[in-house]
């Protein structure tokens, strides 16, 4: 954990001023009561480029207390440079505690995964939505997308499905996997690796979306039912490696490739740079 | 229904009646009173021959009969399976049942549908009979061979077939099931002797199975072998 | 087929307007299973303004009509919920247009347009789907080897009989075609007639076919409802209206037919 940092006067507590942060939970609830369901907030600009998490920003940043300690990763590091801009922002506009250990957050900001260490009730974890919706690209008209959610009339997505099979031999989407919440909506889970959709799967976390750009935000509650899209004889399947991760040994991660020198040389290490340094 | 027809006491067609004329709205409404007050009665296993001139109406009242020219007066009452019906005034559906159960109606002309094959056509009634496919087979066959259509034909539409043979492909759809009523328009036109004989046999055999049989026989040697009554049709314009 | 049937598809009086122009004024028709009827006129006639309402798509300003489902419940169309009728739209009833590239996705595979409803309504097993496409793509005449393809490289008579396929592989009871052959070139029009005949036939379809070629009417058609200026001005068994056209407008059409 780091040592606190003095919270800024020239901002308000967390940067948006307190009717905001008021109308982002009133959605969050909206979302939290309609699981997988996407909600339209009036999403603010932030001192970040869209595209760049400031949807995710914005749910942090209305739900973040002193009490809380915040962990802020992107693709599972806690050192990018996206992460560490996002953390010091939050600390700079808040003093609240930041922290790297998954154990220790009770609220974590994430870009495109979800850490390897199980999550325990009483933690939030606010993903950043690039595109919130599952079948923007299979339906161009809103309208359609729109009644077909009203109706739970999913079977385009079904056909995508179809069609990978068809032309692969096996679905080829490997992050943004469509999923069933509840048996009732289709949600993206933002794009996360297929690997880590098990774990939203009835965990005891309270799991939040934010598309900044797209200005929906979508919720799961925790221990929320949510099943990958599959044929019954094409099951869905996780990522599988070959190696262990270099640094730590761990086989149960999802592990990055990295490139060592020019020759070609590969290995395979750890997203999830906590994980990997408390094996 | 495939079993022969029963021999019922009432008429099998009874026509009261009927009057039919045309309004001819492309030529300024002109209207041409084709039949007048017609009526007959036909038992089953009788024959009855059309007769008059060219032109006089005769066709169109063989097209009353079967509901394809619409009757302006009377009652033409057929006993189908089902009951009465009277063609002149049935609803569409009843019409539409009381053709396929009750009349058997031979053409001059065989509208032909591409790509179904001779075959097909001959079996057709027998299929919606309930006939099996291969007994429906089986029996369109004999048929045809007794009209002499060789085999090589029977698997090809006839849209390319002589008039000759077109007419006895007709004449096979037409005969193929026994029904109460039957309806030949001119049935050996198109025939050679040899063929003409076989269609009185058909005839023939159609009778003695229980149909009553109206027809229009240009031919009067077939019109002698098969008629037992004759209705004269007169012209009604001069 | 009894005449105690009770019919498939009952309206009454239906009326469209837009403004002071009739799309169709005060029709009524009854639709029993496994009829054809064709609706045949010129443009402008209202014949596809009433496919479309028995389609459920425009809501008239007047008038009613019924469907009888296959659990034998008859639902008055105009007051189905939208979900309802959607999944009757992918369960029961086919809607064939004039255009195969309105009635079909152009981004997917054939296979998948044809197994669309299978998955829309439910069936989760890969190849078993498969399997029916292969099916139906054979029934409609379609090279089986091609299911991967997209339907942009099929021809129009192609196309038209995939979209076919993709009605009708979920069983529809009520099939609505809009002049189904007048996209295509005269040669291709027989061989897809003649698919519809058959289809209609074996699978006992009741068929409503709008038409402005008298010819398709007489082939595919038992019944027939002529029209001109939004209104029915005759109707009868096709044969009757084709061969004894009683109303001007009939005899002027069934005149304007070369025969051949």
């Amino acid at each position: 954990m780091s040592d606190p940092t003095i919270h800024d006067p020239a901002f308000n507590f967390a940067y948006l001023d307190e009717q905001t942060k008021r109308m982002i939970r009133r959605s969050i609830l909206k979302a939290v009561a309609i699981p997988g369901y996407q909600v339209p907030f009036a999403s603010r600009e932030m001192p970040l480029p869209y595209g760049w998490g400031t949807g995710g920003l914005q749910l942090t940043c209305a739900l973040i207390g002193l009490d809380d300690v915040l962990k802020v990763i992107d693709q599972g590091a806690d050192d990018t440079t996206n992460a560490v801009n996002i953390r010091r922002f939050i600390a700079r506009t808040t003093g609240v505690q930041t922290t790297t250990q998954t154990t220790e957050a009770t609220l974590i900001q994430t870009r495109h995964r979800i850490p390897e260490t199980p999550l325990k009730a009483g933690q939030i974890l606010v993903f950043q939505v690039p595109q919130p919706e599952p079948m923007f690209r299979l339906e161009p008209r809103e309208t359609e997308r729109r009644r077909m959610h009203a109706m739970a009339d999913y079977g385009l997505m079904q056909v995508r499905l179809y069609e990978d099979i068809a032309r692969h031999g096996r679905v080829a989407t490997t992050y943004d996997y469509p999923v069933m919440v509840e048996d009732r909506y289709l949600m993206s889970p933002s794009p996360i690796p297929k690997f880590d959709v098990p774990k939203l799967d009835q965990s005891p976390a309270l799991m939040l979306f934010g598309a900044g750009r797209e200005k929906r935000i979508h919720a799961l509650p925790p221990f929320t039912r949510v099943e990958p899209l599959d044929f019954d004889d094409y099951p869905f399947e996780r990522q599988r490696w070959d190696s262990a991760c270099a640094l730590c040994g761990s086989r149960e991660s999802f592990l990055d490739e990295m490139i060592m020198d020019d020759a070609g040389a590969r290995q395979f290490i750890c997203s999830d740079t906590d994980w990997c340094g408390a094996q | 229904m495939s079993a022969a027809i029963k021999h019922a006491d009432p008429p099998v067609l009874e026509v009261n009646g009927l009057g039919k004329s045309y309004q001819l709205h492309l030529q300024d409404g002109l209207v041409i009173e084709v039949l007048r007050d017609i009526s007959l009665r036909l038992n089953a296993g009788q024959c009855m021959a059309i007769t008059g001139p060219s032109g006089a109406g005769k066709s169109t009242l063989l097209r009353c009969l079967v509901g394809n020219a619409r009757a302006d007066s009377g009652h033409i009452w057929l006993s189908t399976p089902k009951g009465r019906v009277d063609i002149a005034n049935a609803t569409e559906r009843t019409l539409l049942r009381a053709r396929r159960e009750a009349i058997g109606w031979v053409s001059q002309f065989l509208r032909a549908i591409p790509r179904v094959s001779t075959i097909d056509i001959v079996t057709d009634p027998l299929l919606a009979d309930g006939i099996q496919p291969e007994e429906a087979r089986h029996r369109a066959e004999v048929l045809l061979t007794r009209l002499n259509l060789p085999a090589r034909l029977w698997n090809l539409p006839p849209a390319t077939f002589s008039g000759g043979e077109q007419q006895r492909v007709n004449l096979a759809r037409g005969l193929i099931c026994p029904r109460p009523l039957l309806l030949l328009d001119e049935p050996t036109a198109s025939l050679d002797f040899e063929n003409r004989d076989r269609v009185i046999e058909l005839i023939h055999a159609a009778k003695s199975a229980g149909s009553a049989v109206i027809g229009i026989f240009h031919d009067p040697i077939v019109r002698d072998a098969v008629a037992d009554h004759c209705l004269e049709v007169k012209p009604l314009v001069c | 087929m009894s005449d105690l049937d009770p019919p498939l598809l009952r309206a009454t009086g239906l009326t469209v307007r837009y403004g002071d122009r009739y799309g169709c004024q005060d029709v009524s028709l009854t639709l029993w299973p496994g009829e054809v009827l064709a609706v045949v006129g010129e443009s402008g006639s209202g014949k596809t303004t009433l496919l479309r309402v028995l389609a459920g798509r425009i809501t008239p300003q007047a008038g009613t009509l019924h469907y009888r489902d296959a659990a034998n419940h008859e639902y008055d169309v105009f007051a189905l919920p939208d979900a309802a009728r959607r999944r009757l739209e992918r369960t029961e009833w086919a809607f064939v247009h004039q255009n195969p590239r309105d009635g079909l996705r152009m981004a997917v595979s054939a296979g998948a347009n044809t197994g669309e409803r299978l998955m829309a309504n439910g069936v989760r097993h890969w190849g078993s789907i498969r399997a029916s496409t292969r099916q139906w793509m054979e029934r409609v005449e379609l090279e089986t080897a091609r299911i991967d393809e997209s339907p942009a490289t099929f021809s129009g008579g192609m196309q038209q009989r995939l979209q076919i396929a993709r009605n009708l592989i979920s069983g529809p009871r009520l099939a609505l075609l809009d002049e189904p052959t007048s996209a295509l070139d005269v040669s291709v029009q027989a061989r897809l007639l003649d698919l519809l005949r058959g289809l209609t036939r074996s699978l006992g379809l009741a068929t409503v076919i709008v038409t402005h070629d008298l010819a398709v009417a007489r082939l595919l058609a038992q019944r027939m409802m002529v029209m001109k200026d939004g209104k029915v001005v005759e109707t009868g068994l096709t044969d009757q209206v084709l061969d004894d056209p009683h109303h001007p407008y009939t005899q002027l059409l069934v005149a304007s037919v070369p025969q051949g």
